[in-house]
Formats: C-alpha cells, sequence, structure tokens
C-alpha cells in the first residue's frame, strides 16, 4: 500500500512522466478502438521510444498503452459488432444487441465502467496480495492448465445452446484451426500443407480478426447501398444509473476475480478470461435467458473481466519476473533495457520501480476512464460516416495490424482466409464464439497434457490426484451438465439468444 | 453497384501498396538504404533486446539499423524469412548456428540453413545451467546424481523445447553424470521457470541469463554449469571441469546473412560489428544486464567453429529425435 502511494504520488509530482503516461493512454486507446490494431502491437511498437527515457516514465507509458488498449476495444465491440481488440470480443454479445435496442449510449457508458471496475479491483490485489496470488499461480502445473482448459471448454454449451450439434462442430472446427503447426512435443509439422509459414500455427491476431472483423464485414456488406436502420446512439451518460451499477455488483465481483485469477496463469489471456466470467455470470444469472439479447450483464461479465486480467497479469510480472501474458513479458524487457532485472528481487530492491508500476497502474486506469468518456464521443460520430467508407478503412486497418504483428505478408493473407471461411460458416448457421473457444483452449489442453503425461510418465490418473485439477474438472463437469440440471429443477431450459 | 466498385477500388489499392515499398532503390555504394535486421523472437526477449544494443551502437555508414520481430517455430520462421531474402546485405538475422542446425535436423524446415547462410560473427555465448528450487532435497550436483542412479527415470527434467538444443544439452549433462531421468518439455522460458519454482519439475535447464534473476534473489539454485570453465555470472556454481567431464555446450548467438551474399558485403559488416564490441558502454550493458558472455568470432571463425562442432551435434540431435519416436 505504501509502495503505491509513494509510486502515485512520485508519478503525480512529475508532470513530464504523468504527460507521458496520458499519452501511452490515448495512443493505448485509439489502438484498442481500432479493429486490427491492439495493445500489445501498440506495446512493441511504442517500445524502442522508451530506450531514451527514464525508467519511470518508460514503464509508466508502456503501462498507460496496456490499460489504454484492452479498454478501447469496446466502442467497435458494441457499436459495429466488431471487436477493437481481440479481449473485448465477448463484448460485442451483448453490447450490439445493446446498441440495436438504441441503448447503445448506456451499453458504452456501462463498459467503460465495467472496465475501470475491474481495473481497480485487480490494482487491489496487485498491491495487497501480490506475492500469495503468485503463489497460487505457481501452484498450477500442466496438470492444472490442462483442466482449466477442459473446464473452459464446458462453457461451449451456454455458447451454444440454440443449436448443439453445430455448436459441437464449430468448437471442434476451432481445436482444429489451433492444432496447425509444430506440435508441442515432438515438434513435428501438421496441417501446414507445406508452407513453413505456418510451423508456428495460424497467427491468432490475424486469425481473430479474420473470423470476427472481417468476416463481419462481408457479411453487413451485403447490406451496403441498401436502406439500413441506422443505429441511434443515445447520449453517453458520464457514469450508469446507479441503480444499474448497484444490481451488477455480483457481476463486477465475479468479473474481476475471475480476471485476476486468469490474469497471474502465464499465456491463458483476456479472450478466455472474458468468455469465462461472461459464461459464469450467465449460470448464477436470475435472467439467463437474457444474455445474448442485449442484456447489461453480459457487458459488465466481459469488460470487467478483461481489464482485471491486466492487473493479474502484472502480478507474476513484479513478483517472479515470469510475463502473464504478451504485453506483460514485452514490459519486463522494457525492464532489461533500462538495466532492472526482472525477478523476485526487483519486489524488494527496487521499490521505487514497483511503485511506479503500482502508481501507473492506478493512474493509466483513472485517465483511461476519463479518456474514454471523451474517445467515445468522438467514435460515435465516426458512426456517422457512411458504411461503404467506414469498412474499407478498417480492413486496411486490419491488414496493417495483421502485417506488423510479425511483419510478414503470410499473416495478411491468413487474415482474408480466415475471413471468408468465417463467412462461409456464419452463411450456414455455425457460430463463431465456440470455433474461436476451441482455437485458444485447444493448444492450452493439448500441450499441457503432454507435458503432463510425459512428467508423470504415462500416468493419466495423476490428474485426479491434484485438489486443484479435480476442482477444476468438476467445475467443468457442472457447465456441460447445467442444462440438464435446471431442467431438473423444473426451471425452464434457457435457450441462448442471439442465434449462437 | 458503384458504391460496390468503390470499396474494391480501396481494397486492392491497400493490399498493393505493401509489397510496393520494398521493391525501390537499389545499390551504388553498401549500404545506401537501412538495413533489415530479423529477430526471430518477440519483442522483449534476450535475443531483441541485445539486438537492439546493437541498433544503439552501430554505425553502419550513416543507415539506420531497422529492427523487425519475426517470432514463431522456435525462431526457425525468421531465420527462413532471411534464408528466402534477397542476398544484397540489406536483410540479416540474429541467430545461432545450433539453432539453426537443429531445425533443420529436426524437419522444422527442408533446406540445410546452417550450412547454407552465411555467417557475418557470432558475438555472445550463454551456456546453459541446470537448477533446482531452493528447498530441493539436492543442494548440489552429488546428491542429485545420487537420488538418480538409485532412482532411474524418477527426476523430472524439464526445459524449453521437446528437441533441439536445450534437449541435447539436457542428453550431455545426462551422459556426463551417468544418470536417467524424465523429461519435460515447455513451450516457453516463462512457464518452464514457473513450474521450478512451483515445484512441478525437480530440475531445470536453461541459459545462464535466464536463471540469473531467480538465482540471484535465491528462489532458485544452480548447481551445474555446462561449460568446462565456471561461469563469469554465476562463480559459485560448479561447471563441467570441476566434475571431470569432458562434455560442454553453449548456446552461440550471432549475426546471419542469406546464402549467396557477396563477400564485400559480408566483410563491411563484420568489421561494423566487431566495432560495435569496443564500446566500453556496450559491452557493460550486455555483460550486467543481459548477463551474455561477450566473445567475437568472424565469419571465417564461426564457419570453423561450425565445421568442427555440428557433426558431433547433428548426431546429438538426431538421438534425440530417435529417443522421442521410441516413446
Amino acid at each position: 500500500m505504501e509502495t503505491l502511494l509513494t509510486g502515485t504520488i512520485g508519478l503525480l509530482g512529475d508532470p513530464y512522466s504523468l504527460l507521458i503516461l496520458a499519452f501511452g493512454v490515448l495512443f493505448g486507446q485509439i489502438f484498442g478502438a481500432i479493429p486490427g490494431l491492439t495493445a500489445a502491437l501498440g506495446v512493441s511498437l511504442l517500445l524502442p521510444f522508451t530506450f531514451a527515457m527514464t525508467p519511470v516514465q518508460g514503464i509508466a507509458m508502456l503501462i498507460g498503452i496496456y490499460v489504454g488498449g484492452i479498454s478501447g476495444g469496446l466502442y467497435a465491440a458494441t457499436l459495429l459488432n466488431i471487436p477493437g481488440t481481440p479481449s473485448s470480443l465477448v463484448t460485442c454479445f451483448d453490447g450490439y444487441p445493446m446498441a440495436k435496442k438504441g441503448q447503445g449510449g448506456l451499453a458504452l457508458s456501462l463498459g467503460i465502467f465495467s472496465s475501470f471496475v475491474g481495473g481497480i479491483i485487480s490494482l487491489f490485489a496487485l498491491v495487497l496480495i501480490a506475492p500469495q496470488l503468485a503463489k497460487i499461480g505457481l501452484m498450477f502445473g500442466p496438470w492444472e492448465y490442462f483442466s482449466m482448459g477442459v473446464m473452459g471448454l464446458g462453457v461451449v454449451v451456454s455458447l451454444c445452446s440454440k443449436d448443439i450439434v453445430k455448436g459441437l462442430i464449430a468448437a471442434i472446427i476451432g481445436m482444429l484451426l489451433g492444432m496447425v503447426g509444430m506440435d508441442p512435443v515432438m515438434g513435428v509439422n501438421r496441417f501446414t500443407f507445406g508452407a513453413w509459414q505456418l510451423s508456428s500455427g495460424l497467427p491468432s491476431l490475424a486469425t481473430l480478426m479474420g473470423f470476427f472483423a472481417l468476416c463481419e464485414i462481408m457479411t453487413q456488406l451485403r447490406s451496403v447501398g441498401m436502406k439500413t436502420e441506422i443505429i441511434a446512439v443515445s447520449k453517453v451518460p458520464l457514469f450508469p444509473p446507479l441503480k444499474m451499477i448497484l444490481r451488477n455488483i455480483k457481476g463486477f465481483s465475479l468479473g474481476s476475480f475471475i480476471g485476476v485469477m486468469i490474469g497471474i496463469l502465464p499465456g491463458v489471456g483476456q479472450v478466455t478470461a472474458s468468455l469465462l466470467s461472461y459464461n459464469q455470470l450467465r449460470q448464477i444469472s436470475k435472467t439467463p435467458e437474457k444474455f445474448g439479447t442485449g442484456h447489461e450483464e453480459g457487458v459488465v461479465a466481459s469488460e470487467t473481466a478483461n481489464n482485471a486480467v491486466c492487473g493479474g497479469a502484472l502480478i507474476p510480472m513484479s513478483t517472479l519476473g515470469i510475463p502473464g501474458d504478451l504485453v506483460t513479458s514485452i514490459l519486463l524487457g522494457g525492464l532489461i533495457i533500462h538495466g532492472l532485472q526482472p525477478g523476485p528481487l526487483l519486489f524488494k530492491t527496487n521499490t521505487d520501480i514497483i511503485g511506479s508500476i503500482f502508481g501507473g497502474y492506478l493512474i493509466s486506469n483513472l485517465i483511461s476512464f476519463l479518456m474514454a468518456l471523451f474517445l467515445v464521443r468522438i467514435f460515435i460520430k465516426l458512426l456517422k460516416v457512411p458504411m461503404h467508407y467506414l469498412f474499407p478503412v478498417i480492413l486496411v486497418m486490419c491488414v496493417i495490424g495483421a502485417f506488423t504483428i510479425n511483419n510478414r505478408m503470410f499473416d495478411v493473407w491468413v487474415l482474408v482466409g480466415t475471413g471468408i471461411v468465417g463467412y462461409l460458416l456464419t452463411q450456414n448457421g455455425f457460430s463463431l464464439p465456440p470455433i474461436i473457444l476451441g482455437y485458444i483452449l485447444g493448444p492450452i489442453i493439448e500441450s499441457n497434457y503432454r507435458t503432463a503425461i510425459l512428467a508423470s510418465r504415462g500416468n493419466f490418473l495423476e490428474v485426479f490426484t491434484r485438489p486443484i485439477s479435480v476442482f477444476l474438472l468438476i467445475l467443468g463437469l457442472l457447465f456441460l451438465l447445467w442444462p440438464f440440471i435446471n431442467i431438473l429443477r423444473g426451471k425452464k431450459a434457457d435457450t441462448g439468444a442471439r442465434g449462437f | 453497384m458503384k458504391k460496390a466498385l468503390w470499396i474494391s477500388a480501396v481494397l486492392v489499392l491497400a493490399l498493393a501498396v505493401i509489397p510496393l515499398a520494398e521493391g525501390f532503390a537499389q545499390d551504388a555504394k553498401y549500404p545506401n538504404k537501412p538495413i533489415k535486421m530479423i529477430v526471430p523472437f518477440g519483442a522483449g526477449g534476450g535475443t531483441d533486446t541485445m539486438v537492439r544494443a546493437y541498433q544503439k551502437y552501430i554505425d553502419l555508414g550513416g543507415q539506420p539499423m531497422v529492427v523487425v520481430n519475426i517470432a514463431g517455430g522456435a525462431g526457425s520462421i525468421g531465420v527462413m524469412e532471411t534464408y528466402y531474402a534477397k542476398p544484397d546485405g540489406y536483410t540479416i538475422v540474429c541467430t545461432g548456428w545450433q539453432s539453426m542446425l537443429s531445425y533443420y535436423v529436426s524437419n522444422y524446415v527442408k533446406v540445410p540453413v546452417a550450412e547454407e547462410m552465411i555467417p557475418i560473427a557470432t558475438t555472445v555465448s550463454d551456456p546453459d545451467v541446470i537448477a533446482v528450487v531452493k528447498n530441493s532435497p539436492f543442494k548440489d550436483v552429488n546428491a542429485l546424481v545420487k537420488y538418480a542412479q538409485a532412482n532411474p527415470g524418477k527426476l523430472k527434467w524439464g526445459s524449453v523445447g521437446a528437441v533441439g538444443s536445450n534437449y541435447a544439452a539436457s542428453m550431455l549433462v545426462w551422459r556426463a553424470l551417468g544418470i536417467k531421468v524424465t523429461y519435460v518439455p515447455f513451450d516457453s522460458a516463462a512457464k518452464s521457470r514457473a513450474a521450478l519454482l512451483g515445484g512441478h519439475i525437480d530440475v531445470l535447464l536453461c541459459q545462464v541469463s535466464e536463471i540469473n534473476p531467480v538465482a540471484q534473489s535465491g528462489d532458485a539454485l544452480p548447481i551445474l554449469v555446462t561449460t568446462k570453465k565456471r561461469s563469469e555470472f554465476l562463480p559459485n556454481c560448479p561447471s563441467m571441469g570441476d566434475i571431470r567431464a569432458k562434455e560442454e555446450f553453449t548456446l552461440y548467438r550471432g549475426f546471419w546473412a542469406p546464402p549467396k551474399t557477396p563477400k564485400p558485403i559480408i566483410d563491411y559488416l563484420e568489421k561494423a560489428f566487431s566495432k560495435v564490441h569496443e564500446n566500453p558502454e556496450f559491452r557493460k550493458f550486455i555483460m550486467n544486464d543481459l548477463k551474455y558472455s561477450l566473445m567475437f568470432a568472424g565469419s571465417k571463425e564461426t564457419r570453423d567453429i561450425l565445421n568442427r562442432e555440428a557433426p558431433e551435434l547433428t548426431i546429438l540431435y538426431k538421438e534425440a529425435l530417435k529417443n522421442k519416436a521410441q516413446k
């Protein structure tokens, strides 16, 4: 707590650092808001510029981009049904239907507020119990990761209750897509058809943007030139109504909890966190049937969780020197460049740096919140631009984003390819969320299973000897059986709307 | 209809612009345009940070060095991008011959990249180290060997990658110590370190530069360095020489150009890199902050090292593949 205070005061007393941080947040928000450009891209592009700064300034800017980038994804998700960054993918589920119902302003305001809440709660986790949480993170070995992945797959049922068979097919397509490239143990190339570019798998940004941005644009292109209803966005209030905040306390706390827990596990990420949080909230909600139809709880679940991941991911980074996700691994590189050894010692000896991480994270969240309220007004104005101008621009941005992340043209073709595949699938009644679920969780399940089975010398029963694994597997089973349990309890089966 | 046309026009333009940008400018005096330096790993990692230090200090006749990260495939994708690039000296890559050899032997790539690529210089070496967690029952190599020999296959030995240099180094150590263990491959350095600290593996084999932070804090205990001489960064940790083993492994990193790059260009770049090594500020950064051992082997010397050591390593890599296939 003391570290946070001194760090915050230090930053507040240094106008230059503060300015750099605010610039970082702005840059991040813009990157987050534009489909195709992401927080990770923003951080890696601006990393070289931090070399000339002091460590505190450099860290402040990178954290600003991180927070801004994750927060900025919700505008496009809500207004265009295209996630500005992949981490806001789940926000589309309810944000866009809300906007269609004329509650766009409310959805945006709620999303911005949820982002803020997720950020602040995860800050407290970071400041108060980081060492303890890092220990929990270390308890996760291969079996635990495997079980978590399996549990996550249980979510598929609630993502596709409309047509369960097509939903399962879609999830399997996703898992197959996740298998492309070198297998995690033998190093054998799979489904690459001789293209060495594919040996590291389908590049995730290009794939996700293909499925969500390109595919959505193609779908909406069909109505370009026709008379379409223009989404009228009501005014965005500064805060969502107090009543609404109060009735969503459950969502805020659940989303933050799941976000932080996912954040402390290396390599799991925002999308999984928001999907899990969405699913969990729906299962304990009084009105699960409303999810997907433009329900405020859906926006809360997604936006709280994805921002809470940021604070969570900073925990293993600052206490152990182990990055929780892509952005934090770049942040670590930034520390090394400034002559700081990231690792357990940093937490003990360089309290000033830790303080500026904490303080930077707090101030970033505050600035991001205020800036979002301002930026969202500009963004709504942009919507007045006719779709036949807007879509090509978004497409160009997606191409630039896909190209820049690995600096190769191949990723752009992946973007185009997955976009077309996604379009064909959606036109035939398959839904995309289960595909993404399979695509993200498939590799986590596979590589950890294979590592685990090698470590236990072929004995898969070991998974049942570990309390965390067993707990997660039971949870996954409950997800799967939830619809039946509800029927048994005499509740009407929840019919997932939004045509999943 | 008109609008649809307009959209497609913009799209076609957008796709056309990117490849165009590469085609301009040719020849005259080398270098007369920025040199693209491919880092086959993500931004912020050890290799990336090292390259950015070179970027800061190198003098390329006024031309900038542009760092481009092409991650994936254990570094093989960035190397292959370089392999297929024009051999005009404007695209080079930071890698090592051991890694390139493993891409080929392990069938990641179909061409013998290590032999065909042209070395510019080998500039750092980073030995491997085996480490245990601080409350491990094995406080030194002897205790570890005693246990492993009494319980063959019981010890969980983690590292990054299932084939390739880490596995080869592990095999060398097992041979030197005369032990049998269960090898547990991880897909990232971060995860393997977390697995060691969390007690999911008994031993971790990784590079000295990677273990340093957790070794300094006392959370991990390095017990053996895989070179004959002790590491300058872990002076208290025994080396292969201390246990009288003849095996040795250290991971080299340096700079490579596409096959058929003309000799004058290679000479120019070799000189530019060797100049950087004279800069004390640069040396301090690499040693103190990155914990890499500095060295300098030029183009010819690197080729000599490769010719001398590659056959043995190839055998080791092949053996590693065979071990995997039997499982």
